[in-house]
């Protein structure tokens, strides 16, 4: 066997339709449907644990106010996003970051899938937020999702009245000129969990001291609740407070649950005995065989 | 002529240094740092310190230089920022990858710019000249990945002649290797061929109005021979000379298209260290790439001298 990384999306789709690449777990969506229509092409799609979420910075206003950061949360087309950025192969995310397939599933349905816009210019009116108001859609330029992503967040935004403009720049820049100095006011980043337990989906991107912090939000009940559900014994005792958290994360809109990508492997009926891992790992590959 | 060689052998020697002085600053004030890119969304600033302390990073730039200098002449080019493998072994392997691709479509390129050429500056001002010149400003203007993406989509995907990408090494596999080096060896040749053809017509065009090839006209040589026999071996020295340029730009060239094509070489080593910002990944390969421009640059000054002996006493 010969394991390659191949940068280019666009090539490794080549080689897939031409069957010089018999097996990715990271099919390009744009190519999905073309690559596992393919004759004996297998297709090993599911839920992984790779999710969207949009940061607003607390720290620049209007956003510090969180009846804007609501009225943003609840105006995005998820459904849209799912369909136009990742062709179908998301699943919204409707209420808290861990995802259903998860057993800290907290069964919250906060969003609507295609948004609520008359809901959320009610919010912006009782924050006096003049229509007309300008705002900044961060993106890095290197990740397809995100660039396509960010023209539906932009027509999102302008529904509700905000004139947004979208920077884009490549990833090294963006860490250093974006994320690093939390130099933005609304940015989108995605983060997969190699663990998949429930901690993992929500410590790094909630906790107030967390390197991932970078909208600058602080909330000691938060905290607390993360911390107690580390501890907790049992399963149920953490489900619970893993729904608080996730529940009092949504009144206060810390960040906005986008979508959770799925994990699109394909392979060809050669390969034997493949499981697709939610990580997107490839440890089961040690099962599989070649015929 | 030694004189001539040793002042060009003299000459190499600053213009390399002064090359590897340019890209060290050009590759350590691009913005975005390689800490940064490094530990992604990990990099808080006390991991940003330890990163630039553990990479020597946080030093003077000139400090920084000699050191690099001083381990890249005995071939030491570091260790990548990113795998934390070392770049000089890395480099020499995927270094004839890249030799072969531009060597393929240099090839490309000049036998469509001679033949092309010539034709264009031998019917000049009539139909296969108007024809020529327009093709060849068609490919001059093409971007190269774009040709590739066309080509991939008609030859690979729709007929299924050849590969998409891939590499397999001549040791292994010979037909293999070329079936896999045709698509990159033409998107990458035709383009260059753009200027090549432009040059070679005009040489011709000048030699053709030379009295020699009037005297020959006149003893009733065929078409054929004059061009072939007289007028084309006088109009290839000034082709010689940008073609060898042209042959940089093609080393330089590969970037974009050993990634869409999914060649392991030295292009594709460059586009992972620019994105990465691993600067000892990226300041190899670019250096590697000046180098074989220098070299090739130097090579052809020194053959189109022994080519044609009035540049010798020209310089004199």
């Amino acid at each position: 066997m010969v394991y390659r990384i191949v940068s280019d999306p666009t090539a490794l789709s080549n080689g897939m339709k031409s069957g010089e690449i018999h097996f990715s777990n990271e099919v390009p969506p744009k190519d999905w449907e073309a690559i596992v229509s393919k004759e004996g092409m297998v297709n090993a799609a599911l839920e992984g644990s790779r999710y969207f979420w949009l940061i607003p910075n607390w720290e620049t206003p209007p956003l510090d106010n969180v009846k804007v950061r609501q009225a943003i949360a609840i105006a995005l087309n998820r459904a849209a996003i799912v369909k136009g950025a990742f062709y179908g192969q998301a699943t919204p995310l409707l209420g808290g970051v861990i995802p259903k397939w998860n057993w800290g599933y907290a069964d919250i349905e906060f969003f609507k899938p295609q948004g609520d816009i008359e809901a959320a210019k009610k919010l912006l009116a009782e924050a006096s937020i003049e229509p007309g108001t300008e705002i900044t859609l961060n993106m890095v330029s290197s990740w397809p999702p995100m660039m396509s992503m960010a023209p539906i967040i932009q027509a999102n935004l302008s529904q509700i009245g905000f004139k947004a403009t979208i920077e884009t720049m490549e990833v090294p820049r963006y860490w250093d000129e974006v994320w690093g100095p939390s130099n933005f006011d609304i940015t989108v980043m995605y983060w997969l969990s190699p663990l998949a337990d429930p901690d993992d989906f929500v410590t790094n991107t909630y906790f107030s001291t967390s390197g991932v912090n970078v909208h600058k939000s602080v909330s000691k009940e938060k905290d607390d609740l993360l911390l107690a559900a580390k501890s907790a014994v049992t399963i149920e005792e953490r489900k619970d407070l893993y729904r608080q958290q996730q529940a009092l994360s949504l009144e206060t809109m810390d960040v906005v649950p986008l979508v959770n990508a799925w994990v699109l492997a394909a392979h060809t009926g050669r390969l034997k005995n493949f499981t697709p891992m939610r990580t997107g790992f490839l440890k089961t590959l040690k099962d599989a065989w070649l015929e | 002529m030694i004189r001539l060689i040793l002042i060009r052998l003299l000459t190499f020697v600053p213009t390399v240094i002064v090359a590897s002085m340019v890209l060290f600053v050009a590759v350590n004030v691009v913005p975005g740092s390689a800490s940064k890119a490094a530990l992604g969304i990990y990099a808080t600033p006390q991991a940003v310190k330890r990163f630039e302390h553990q990479h020597g990073l946080d030093r003077p730039l000139v400090i920084q230089y000699v050191e690099w200098a001083g381990k890249a002449v005995r071939g030491n080019f570091g260790m990548s920022f990113q795998n934390a493998v070392a770049v000089g072994p890395e480099v020499k392997k995927r270094l004839p990858v890249t030799l072969q691709l531009a060597g393929m479509a240099f090839l490309v390129a000049v036998g469509l710019a001679i033949s092309l050429g010539a034709l264009a500056g031998f019917y000049h001002q009539r139909l296969p000249d108007v024809c020529i010149t327009s093709i060849a400003t068609l490919f001059g203007s093409v971007p190269n990945f774009w040709l590739a993406t066309l080509l991939i989509y008609l030859f690979s995907l729709h007929l299924g002649w050849l590969p998409t990408g891939g590499y397999v090494p001549y040791s292994e596999d010979l037909v293999a290797n070329l079936r896999g080096m045709i698509l990159p060896s033409i998107a990458l040749g035709v383009v260059s061929s753009g200027l090549l053809i432009r040059i070679m017509r005009t040489s011709l065009i000048e030699v053709m109005s030379a009295h020699f090839i009037e005297t020959a006209q006149s003893k009733g040589i065929s078409n054929f021979n004059l061009v072939i026999r007289h007028a084309l071996r006088n109009a290839l020295i000034p082709f010689l000379t940008v073609s060898a340029v042209e042959f940089g730009f093609l080393v330089g060239g590969v970037v974009i298209l050993e990634d869409v094509f999914r060649i392991p070489g030295i292009g594709s080593l460059v586009l992972v260290g620019i994105i990465n910002r691993d600067y000892p990944v990226l300041l190899a390969a670019a250096m590697v790439i000046t180098m074989i421009v220098l070299v090739t640059n130097l090579l052809v000054d020194l053959l189109a001298t022994m080519i044609d002996p009035r540049q010798v006493r020209a310089r004199n």
